[in-house]
C-alpha cells in the first residue's frame, strides 16, 4: 500500500487523541503542557498533509504550519513561566493543589 | 393799529406769574427778603401795558392778539383756551397793572414788619396775574379758571392774619359766598356749551341770537348770579364788608382792580347775550339799583373807615350794574375804570390813616389835615371823586351812568340813582369831615414814608386828570356812548351838593333828635339789612338742624341695623361652632379610627403573605445555589473534561441532526 493522505491523517488523529488524553488525565502541569504540544503537532501534520494532497500547487498549509510552530513555541514559553510562578507560590506543580476556584 | 400779532403782551400776565412761581417754593426768610421782586415785576408789567396801550391809540373794536391753545378734543369739537386782546383788554391791563404796582409799592412799607410779608407778595402776584389773564382771555373757560384763582387768592388775602378768629371766618365766608355764585357760572357754561359747543366769546355772541330763548335766559341768569357773587351785589354782598379783616392794601386790590371788577367785566363782555333776554337785563338793572342805594345807605351808618369804604364799593358796583342793566357796557366799564383808581386811592389813604392813628373808628379820629397834609390832599381827591365832584373822574363816570339811564328813559331808576348820589355824597362828607377836621384826638400822628406817599400821588393824579379821557375812553374801546350833557351835569352837581349839605348837618349833630324815633332804622342798618341773620336762619341753621337729624338717623337706624347684624352673626357663629364640634369632629374622628383598623389589617397581610413570599423565594434560590456549587470543583481537569464533553455532545448533535 502506498503512503497516502489517510495515513498522515490517521497518524495525526492518534497523536491528537494521545495529547487530549494526557491533557485531561495527567496531574502534573508539565505533563499537561507536553500533551498540549502533541495536540498542536497533530494539527500541523494535518495542515501539511492536506495541503500536499488536496491543493499541491499552493503553499498555504505549509506557511500555516510554520506559523503554528512559532505560536506553539511562544505558548510553551508562557506556559512554563506561569508554572514556575505557580510553583513559587504553592511549592507544587500538581494541578490538584490549585483549587481556589472551588465553588 | 398794528397788523402783526403783539406777542409781547403775553409778558404782562407772565411776569407776575413767574414771580409767584419763584417765590412759592422759597423758604420764608428768603421769600421775605425777596419781596421787592414782586412790585418791580408788577411795575415792568405796568410799563409794558402802558406802552402797548399808547401804541394802539386811538383804539377801536378789533383784536391785536389772538391765540388758541387746544386743551383737548371732545369728540369732534376742539376745546380751546383763547387769548383775545383788544383795546378794551389793554385799558383793563393798564388799570390793573398800574393799581397793582401802586398797591404793591405801598405794601412794601405797610407790611414791612409782618413775619409773612413774603407770602403776602406771593399771593398778590398770583392775584394780579389771574386778573390780567382774565381780562385778556377770549373764552369763558379761561375766564372761569382765572375767576376761581382769584377766589382762592381773595381767600388767602382776607384770611392773611389767620391766627385771629375774625379774618378766618371772613375768608371762609367770602370763599363760600363767591362759590355759591360760581354755581351759576357752571350752569351758564353748561347751557352755553349745549347750545353752541364752544366757549369762545366771539363765537358765542355770534351764535346766541339763534338759540332757544330759554337757553339764552338760563345762560344769562347763571352768569348774572356768578357776577353778583363776585361783585358783591345784593343778596350776595355779605362777604365784602367782612373781607375788611384782611390787610388794607389787599383790600385795595380786591375792591379796586381785581376781584370785584371781574364780575362787572365779565357781564360787560357778555352783554349782547343779556340783551337777547330783556327780562334778565331788567333784573340786572334793579339788582344794581337796590345794591347801589342800600350800599350807600348802609355806608352812612358805619363808623369804621374801612367799613364805610367797603359799603361804598358795594354801592358803586351797584352803579355799574345799573349801567349794564340799561345795556351800556361802556358806562359800566368807564365807571369800573375810574372807580378802580379812586377806590384804590381811598383804601391806601385809609391804610395810612389807620397806621398813623392806630384806630379804624372815624369818631376817634380828627384834625388829621394839619398832621398829614399830603395824605389829606390825596384822600380828599379820592373822596371827592367818589362823591362825584367836578372835574374829578368820578364825576364824569357817574354822569355817564346817569346819562345812559336817562337815555333808556327809565325815570324810576334815575330817581333812585339820584337818591344814591345824595346818600353817597352824604356819607363821604361825613367821613371826610370827621377824619380831617375838628380837634385831634390821637397823639403822635405823622405822614407815611415815601413808599406810601408815592403810590397815593400817582393814583391821585390819575383821579384828578382822568376826566379828560372821558371821550377818548369810548373811542378807544370802540363803543359809541351817550355822553352827558350840561343838563345832566347840573343835576348831578346839585345832587352832590345836597348830599354834602346833609353830611355837614349830620356831623354837626343836627339830625340827632331824629335818632330816637328812627331807632328801628338804625337797628336795621346796624344789622346790615338782616342779610347775615337771614343767611344764618335760612341756610346755616337749617343746615345744622338737618345735619343733626341725619346724625340721629345714623345713630338710631343705621347703628341699630349694624348692631342687629352683629348679634345675628354671633348667634350664627355659635351655631356653626356646635355643628363643627359634633358633626364635623365626629366624622373626622370616625374616619381616623377606621383608617387605623384598615392599617392594622394591611400590616398583617403584609407580614404574612408578602414577607412569606419573599422569604420562601429567597430560600428556594439558596437551595438551588448550594446545588450548583457542587459543580464548581476548582480542578482544572474537571473543567477540561466538561468542555470536551460539551464539544463531543455538540458534534454528536450536529451529526445526528444533519445526518452527516
Amino acid at each position: 500500500m502506498s503512503v497516502g493522505l489517510e495515513a498522515f491523517m490517521l497518524l495525526a488523529a492518534v497523536l491528537f487523541a494521545l495529547g487530549l488524553y494526557g491533557a485531561i488525565s495527567k496531574k502534573s502541569t508539565i505533563q499537561m503542557l507536553m500533551s498540549f504540544e502533541l495536540m498542536a503537532i497533530a494539527i500541523s501534520i494535518n495542515l501539511i498533509a492536506i495541503n500536499r494532497w488536496v491543493t499541491p500547487r499552493e503553499m498555504t498549509g505549509q506557511y500555516f504550519a510554520l506559523f503554528e510552530m512559532a505560536l506553539a513555541a511562544a505558548e510553551i514559553a508562557i506556559g512554563l513561566t506561569l508554572i514556575v510562578a505557580l510553583y513559587r507560590r504553592a511549592q507544587s506543580e500538581e494541578v490538584d493543589d490549585f483549587t481556589e476556584l472551588k465553588g | 393799529m398794528s397788523s402783526t400779532m403783539s406777542y409781547y403782551l403775553l409778558l404782562i400776565p407772565l411776569i407776575p406769574t413767574l414771580v409767584f412761581a419763584a417765590l412759592l417754593f422759597l423758604p420764608r426768610d428768603l421769600r421775605n427778603r425777596l419781596m421787592y421782586v414782586s412790585p418791580i415785576a408788577m411795575g415792568t408789567s405796568a410799563l409794558i401795558s402802558i406802552i402797548a396801550g399808547l401804541t394802539e391809540f386811538p383804539g377801536g373794536p378789533y383784536s391785536i392778539l389772538r391765540l388758541d391753545y387746544r386743551l383737548a378734543t371732545l369728540g369732534e369739537m376742539p376745546l380751546n383756551l383763547t387769548i383775545d386782546v383788544g383795546p378794551l383788554s389793554l385799558i383793563m391791563l393798564v388799570m390793573v397793572t398800574v393799581i397793582g404796582t401802586c398797591v404793591q409799592v405801598y405794601s412794601l412799607s405797610y407790611m414791612k414788619d409782618d413775619e409773612r410779608r413774603g407770602w403776602y407778595f406771593t399771593v398778590m402776584s398770583l392775584f394780579t396775574a389771574a386778573m390780567l389773564l382774565l381780562v385778556m382771555s377770549g373764552d369763558l373757560l379761561l375766564i372761569f379758571a382765572m375767576w376761581e384763582i382769584m377766589g382762592l387768592c381773595s381767600y388767602m388775602l382776607i384770611g392773611f392774619w389767620y391766627k385771629e378768629k375774625a379774618p378766618r371766618r371772613a375768608s371762609q365766608k367770602a370763599f363760600l359766598v363767591t362759590r355759591a355764585g360760581d354755581g351759576g357760572f357752571f350752569v351758564a357754561l353748561a347751557a352755553i356749551y349745549a347750545a353752541c359747543g364752544t366757549f369762545n366769546i366771539n363765537d358765542i355772541l355770534a351764535s346766541a341770537p339763534g338759540w332757544a330763548p330759554w337757553v339764552a335766559a338760563v345762560a344769562a341768569l347763571g352768569l348774572l348770579w356768578a357776577a353778583m357773587g363776585k361783585s358783591a351785589q345784593l343778596p350776595l354782598s355779605v362777604w365784602l364788608p367782612d373781607a375788611m379783616a384782611g390787610p388794607t392794601p389787599g383790600s385795595a386790590l380786591i375792591h379796586a382792580a381785581t376781584m370785584v371788577a371781574a364780575g362787572v367785566f365779565m357781564v360787560a363782555r357778555m352783554l349782547p347775550l343779556f340783551e337777547l333776554t330783556p327780562f334778565v337785563l331788567t333784573i340786572t338793572l334793579w339788582i344794581g339799583v337796590a345794591t347801589a342805594l342800600f350800599g350807600a345807605i348802609l355806608a352812612c351808618f358805619q363808623n369804621d373807615i374801612k367799613k364805610v369804604l367797603a359799603y361804598s364799593t358795594i354801592s358803586q358796583l351797584g352803579v355799574m350794574f345799573v349801567a349794564l342793566g340799561v345795556g351800556s357796557a361802556l358806562a359800566a366799564l368807564f365807571h369800573l375804570y375810574t372807580h378802580a383808581f379812586f377806590k384804590a386811592l381811598l383804601f391806601l389813604g385809609a391804610g395810612s390813616i389807620i397806621h398813623a392813628t392806630h384806630t379804624q373808628d372815624t369818631r376817634k379820629m380828627g384834625g388829621l389835615a394839619q398832621k398829614m397834609p399830603l395824605t389829606t390832599v390825596c384822600f380828599t381827591i379820592g373822596a371827592f371823586a367818589l362823591a362825584g365832584v367836578a372835574p374829578l373822574t368820578g364825576f364824569f363816570s357817574k354822569d355817564e351812568v346817569f346819562a345812559v339811564i336817562k337815555y333808556a328813559s327809565n325815570y324810576p331808576a334815575l330817581v333812585l340813582a339820584c337818591a344814591m348820589g345824595v346818600t353817597t355824597s352824604l356819607y363821604v362828607t361825613k367821613m371826610w369831615l370827621r377824619v380831617f377836621f375838628g380837634k385831634a384826638k390821637t397823639p403822635h400822628v405823622h405822614e407815611g414814608g415815601i413808599l406810601e406817599l408815592a403810590p397815593l400821588g400817582v393814583l391821585a393824579a390819575a383821579t384828578l386828570f382822568g376826566g379828560i379821557s372821558t371821550r377818548a375812553f369810548g373811542d378807544y374801546i370802540g363803543d359809541i356812548g351817550v355822553w352827558p350833557s350840561w343838563y345832566m351835569a347840573t343835576i348831578s352837581t346839585c345832587v352832590t351838593l345836597a348830599g354834602a349839605t346833609l353830611g355837614y348837618l349830620a356831623v354837626r349833630g343836627k339830625f340827632d333828635r331824629f335818632k330816637e324815633p328812627l331807632r328801628f332804622v338804625g337797628a336795621i342798618m346796624d344789622n346790615k339789612l338782616y342779610l347775615d341773620a337771614f343767611y344764618d336762619n335760612v341756610i346755616i341753621k337749617p343746615y345744622f338742624i338737618v345735619s343733626d337729624l341725619l346724625w340721629k338717623f345714623d345713630e338710631v337706624v343705621v347703628d341699630g341695623i349694624v348692631n342687629g347684624v352683629v348679634a345675628l352673626y354671633r348667634r350664627l357663629t355659635r351655631l356653626t361652632w356646635r355643628f363643627d364640634e359634633v358633626v364635623v369632629d365626629g366624622a373626622v374622628n370616625g374616619t381616623a379610627a377606621a383608617y387605623l383598623e384598615v392599617t392594622e389589617a394591611s400590616r398583617i397581610i403584609d407580614e404574612s403573605i408578602i414577607d412569606g413570599a419573599v422569604n420562601s423565594s429567597a430560600t428556594l434560590s439558596q437551595r438551588f445555589g448550594t446545588l450548583l456549587r457542587k459543580a464548581q470543583t476548582g480542578k482544572l481537569q474537571t473543567y477540561q473534561r466538561l468542555a470536551i464533553g460539551g464539544l463531543v455532545l455538540v458534534l454528536v448533535l450536529v451529526v445526528v441532526l444533519k445526518g452527516m
